[in-house]
């Protein structure tokens, strides 16, 4: 009885394990913390495996487990250097050198001119925006988004809403303006 | 707002997250997760078989002891690091020789050359001040006891970070070129798994690697690997490299080695001592003079970057 618990619990990570990987590598951006974050996730969960039932309630929790973990990672962090630069007019700015829309030469390779646009577009949302947003591409309504991310109905909706603008102006190009709705 | 249930974008969001999927060793992630899962009994079964074998390592040394044969025992590193953070928190003053070597993958990516540079750290407990005269500009910074870090980027002008603005970029980088003798050692103690590499010789100096122990609560850890090296008797920091982290990526080490033990005045290890009397000083206290702050920061940022080319 315990070995087909755990034959289940196995099945369960197996199918579950890729998307949830691919979530957290898209708030993440540094796939070693994103499949850190997502083991750590599924331990605590399974640590609770007699509370909750996992192959059928589990990927909600697993994703709002996720979805902190990463966020909270994400907040903590603050740029090492701002340069300083001078614009045109004479004013200096301060900027973080490093180009949050420039991905690597190893992962431009693994995807195709629209995978390279996504991805570049996705980057430049606020991680709240990204999660809801591909939250809402793997299916989940406005209610269950809410429940994951931990905030209101209502904001989840704007959430969505503005980062659909967002991708839309940055990938229309490639979509032939379909994306504009 | 309504709710769009087939906005086009979420096939192409979809289609891209399902990609991205499919790069993802799922059996191997399974892996993963059973041997975490499997650690934790396994570390209490430790833990007991730890405590019977120490006993009976205790009792046979006891025999030695009591039949006239007493081999001493190596002391444990955990110990020996304990002890040597005793010793640090008398207040005495240190003068370490620092040498960095950045790795030039991130400081590019941080449009910066690879450097390496060398800088004086005089310590007395968990205060610290450096003074770096390289590449001809002469300035110090340094770290209270209370946290707060100060910069004298000349006789004339200082900058004051309380512990609250630990984010501020000379925040960072006063952290990243430095160390705090007793917080690094407690930090050891709590994060790192610590390993003796020396064989205990007489006049041997203690040699001790520290590993970093993975944990879902140290997400974002200073160090990745720290070897110290430390004096038999009296457990002062002899030598110390840290391989440093930045974002959890390695960003270079650094070497800390003891060139000498002096008297230093009070003042030094403040901003005071640094300047001159006709000083002006900018902290977070007078917000008029904020903007001027963040002005000369930059002026001082980009005076060092400039500098490093």
């Amino acid at each position: 009885m315990k070995g087909d618990r755990s034959h289940e619990l196995d099945a369960w990570i197996l199918a579950t394990a890729p998307r949830a990987t691919a979530y957290a590598r898209s708030l993440l951006r540094n796939p070693h913390e994103a499949e850190d974050i997502v083991q750590d996730c599924y331990c605590r969960l399974i640590s609770k495996a007699d509370v909750y039932d996992l192959p059928h309630d589990g990927m909600k929790l697993l994703l709002r487990a996720i979805t902190n973990a990463c966020i909270n990672l994400k907040t903590r962090r603050k740029p090492f250097f701002r340069l300083v630069r001078t614009d045109a007019d004479g004013s200096e700015q301060t900027d973080d050198p490093l180009d949050k829309t420039a991905l690597p030469p190893d992962e431009c390779a693994m995807f195709d001119e629209l995978s390279v646009a996504v991805e570049s577009a996705l980057r430049t949302l606020p991680t709240q925006q990204r999660a809801a947003v591909q939250l809402k591409a793997l299916g989940h309504s406005q209610q269950e988004i809410a429940e994951i991310m931990g905030i209101t109905t209502t904001n989840g909706g704007v959430l969505i809403h503005r980062a659909r603008q967002s991708l839309a102006a940055r990938l229309n190009p490639y979509l032939g303006g379909e994306a504009i709705r | 707002m309504t709710e769009a249930n087939d906005h086009p974008l979420d096939a192409v969001l979809r289609n891209h997250l399902d990609r991205v999927a499919g790069t993802v060793d799922a059996v191997k992630m399974l892996r993963h997760i059973r041997e975490s899962e499997k650690a934790m009994p396994r570390r209490n079964w430790l833990k007991w078989a730890g405590v019977g074998f120490g006993t009976a390592v205790a009792a046979s040394v006891g025999g030695f002891v009591f039949f006239g044969n007493s081999p001493t025992p190596l002391a444990a590193a955990e110990q020996i690091v304990d002890e040597a953070k005793t010793a640090h928190t008398v207040p005495t003053d240190r003068c370490y020789e620092v040498v960095t070597e950045w790795e030039p993958l991130l400081f590019r990516r941080l449009q910066l050359p690879a450097i390496s540079r060398k800088h004086k750290l005089w310590t007395r407990g968990d205060q610290f001040w450096i003074e770096t005269n390289g590449d001809g500009a002469k300035w110090a910074m340094g770290q209270e006891t209370s946290g707060k870090i100060w910069f004298a980027i000349s006789r004339k002008r200082g900058l004051v970070y309380e512990p609250s603005e630990a984010g501020e970029p000379l925040a960072r980088f006063c952290d990243l070129v430095s160390m705090r003798v007793v917080s690094t050692l407690s930090e050891l103690l709590e994060q790192f798994t610590l390993y003796r590499k020396d064989t205990g010789k007489p006049g041997e100096a203690i040699r001790i690697e520290a590993d970093l122990r993975p944990s879902f609560l140290n997400r974002n850890p200073r160090f990745r690997r720290v070897k110290l090296e430390l004096d038999p008797v009296t457990k002062i920091v002899q030598r110390a490299e840290f391989q440093r982290q930045l974002n959890g990526e390695i960003a270079g080490t650094l070497t800390f080695t003891l060139l000498e033990t002096a008297s230093q005045p009070d003042e030094m290890y403040t901003l005071i001592g640094h300047l001159d009397a006709d000083h002006e000083l900018f902290d977070r206290k007078d917000p008029a003079r904020q903007d001027r702050r963040t002005k000369f920061r930059d002026e001082f940022l980009k005076r060092v970057q400039m500098r490093m080319k």
